[in-house]
């Protein structure tokens, strides 16, 4: 599913996430960047089977309060 | 209407409940059995509503409310369901959508329960029953998704294990309603739902017209008449929103909506009731006037307020002698006599203040904050209002000298009728190890605050409760369940204090 669908109107700014390649600071910089692109909604989609990428995740997420972040997995390519 | 529903929105018994009638007996599901056994605890606290055929309850939490007049309106087949009658749409149920305040007790004044008592509070216990249940259990193996939200969401981000086990889909923080519409669209038509979704401000209702009106009643009548709060104290996430006021007609149309349905109470709902429509931080009598003649004019029935700040109680008084015209509307009912409030007190230290709440004495200079809760108490005395005060506790950076300055704040609260509860600030860490966080985190001066407000609420409680709350044969039951759980705390409260001290090394 995309973002797009998701919401109406605006084209979201997207991160794709590998928790196993990289941190979660790589989110919060992205995330950051896109609110510095006045993007009012982020999809964040994580390449994980399931959501233990959460806790990683949920510290950075109570850090941003401006945009609507939607949180998707791409399923079955965390092998 | 179809006879069975395509969602079914619903929460646990914890909070499916009216109280009694009574808003203040809810909050006795934030803390673990105490004095008596667990059902009658919970009979006290959150007794079974009326439901219909169908399960759908008389009277279901306004966010939930909120919820399913998004998706009626909307056109969606949905309903709020009474959790032991989810059974009943096991058929055609293909979403099922969960609300909570505090799912898993990680909120004030949970965490603070469960903290000092060792003892998993009992909305905690009612919610896992819940979603263990045979019905809940049998819906997921049929594939209906699970979506769940509401004040609590993101304790779900630290409930991972909960989050896998009871395979819920996804997890919905902040003002739903217009994204709930797309999710819902979403789960009917088989597509994949994210996990987590945060609402920010460009998705948030932009305009109060577009917050639908309640469909159905409301438990004890409650409406919202403001969004939002313009204060900006750190620890409140509600200050997080855009501040609304909501237009009169649409207050009158919902509390028409309640009392259609036989539901006779009324609660003004707002973040601080005396703001409605205010000039900035300045309540205007104009508004409030209206507003509570209008609501008066309708019922006789006894009309309640959720929260109100200090300060504006102090300035609308002081500047207006708007607590005393607006208590003259309210107490022209003789079925009226007394009004009830929550109330942020927080903290009685000015550096504290200074640091995690500067506005919250506006107009008044934070210097003068603990004057001004006295006199805000002294006006709410005078004037038959009984304050629910919340303190704060144990937050990063307090000091001993600020939790002190609070206990000598509530010793000089002692003349005015009113409960006090503290609320202990208990970090996500600390559920992993209780002991370690009351060996480390609470201190000798916090025992003593705790001592403090336990004995100015035990000796308010039982005058409250005989002469105000709970009047008339209808309760007697519950009157003296309370009385003597008063009566056990009050018996228990120094050895509990003891035990608190000895387990936080204080002893």
């Amino acid at each position: 599913m995309t973002a797009r669908g998701m919401m109406t109107a605006d084209t979201p700014y997207i991160i794709v996430w590998d928790p196993r390649k990289e941190g979660p600071d790589f989110v919060r910089k992205a995330l950051r960047e896109a609110f510095l692109k006045a993007s009012k909604r982020v999809v964040v989609r994580v390449i994980a089977d399931d959501i233990s990428y959460m806790e990683q995740l949920r510290e950075i997420l109570s850090e941003f309060i401006a945009q609507t972040i939607i949180v998707e997995r791409i399923r079955g390519s965390g092998e | 209407m179809s006879m069975t529903f395509d969602i079914v929105i619903t929460t646990d018994r914890s909070m499916m409940s009216d109280h009694h009638h009574h808003e203040f007996l809810g909050f006795m599901t934030t803390g673990p059995a105490f004095g008596v056994p667990e059902w009658l605890w919970g009979w006290i606290a959150a007794p079974k509503p009326k439901v219909d055929k169908l399960g759908r309850p008389k009277v279901a939490p306004y966010g939930l409310r909120k919820i399913e007049a998004a998706l009626q309106d909307a056109g969606f087949n949905a309903a709020v369901v009474d959790p032991d009658h989810i059974d009943k749409h096991l058929d055609t149920m293909k979403v099922l959508m969960i609300g909570h305040h505090d799912f898993f007790a990680y909120g004030p004044p949970s965490s603070e329960w469960w903290t000092i008592t060792g003892k998993e509070p009992y909305n905690r216990v009612s919610f896992r029953r819940f979603m263990e249940s045979p019905a809940i259990r049998e819906a997921k193996r049929r594939g209906v998704k699970i979506i769940v939200g509401g004040p609590a969401a993101w304790q779900w981000l630290w409930a991972l294990d909960e989050w896998r086990k009871w395979g819920v889909d996804t997890v919905v923080d902040g003002e739903a309603e217009r994204v709930v519409v797309d999710l819902a669209k979403k789960a009917l038509a088989g597509e994949e739902l994210p996990d987590y979704v945060f609402i920010g401000p460009a998705d948030v209702p932009q305009t109060v017209e577009e917050i639908p009106n309640i469909n159905h009643a409301s438990v004890n009548g409650l409406v919202e008449i403001m969004r939002g709060c313009p204060r900006g104290c750190k620890f409140c996430s509600v200050t997080l929103r855009p501040w609304r006021s909501i237009p009169i007609e649409k207050v009158l149309d919902e509390i028409k909506v309640n009392m259609s349905e036989g539901e006779k109470g009324i609660i003004l709902h707002s973040e601080d009731v005396l703001l409605y429509y205010a000039d900035g931080i300045r309540p205007r009598p104009e508004p409030l006037i209206k507003l509570h003649s209008a609501v008066r004019q309708l019922t006789d029935e006894p009309i309640g307020w959720s929260h109100a700040s200090l300060a504006a109680i102090a300035y609308a008084e002081e500047k207006h002698k708007l607590v005393t015209k607006i208590t003259d509307i309210l107490f022209s009912s003789k079925k009226q006599r007394y009004l009830g409030v929550e109330v942020g007190l927080e903290t009685g230290s000015i550096k504290l203040a200074r640091k995690i709440m500067p506005a919250k004495a506006a107009p008044y200079r934070i210097e003068e904050y603990p004057e001004v809760v006295e006199r805000a108490f002294a006006i709410m005395h005078e004037h038959n209002i009984i304050p629910a005060a919340t303190l704060i506790a144990g937050l990063p950076g307090e000091e001993p000298d600020d939790v002190v300055a609070t206990t000598e704040l509530v010793e000089r609260l002692r003349p005015y009728r009113s409960l006090i509860v503290p609320m202990f600030f208990v970090p996500m860490g600390a559920f992993k190890n209780l002991e370690w966080f009351r060996r480390n985190s609470i201190r000798p001066e916090h025992v003593e605050l705790l001592k403090a407000t336990l004995r100015h609420s035990a000796y308010w409680a039982r005058d409250i409760v005989d002469r105000f709350y709970l009047k008339g044969s209808r309760y007697v039951l519950v009157r003296a369940a309370i009385k003597w759980i008063v009566n056990y705390i009050e018996r228990k409260a120094e050895e509990a204090a003891r035990a608190v001290e000895v387990r936080a090394g204080g002893g």
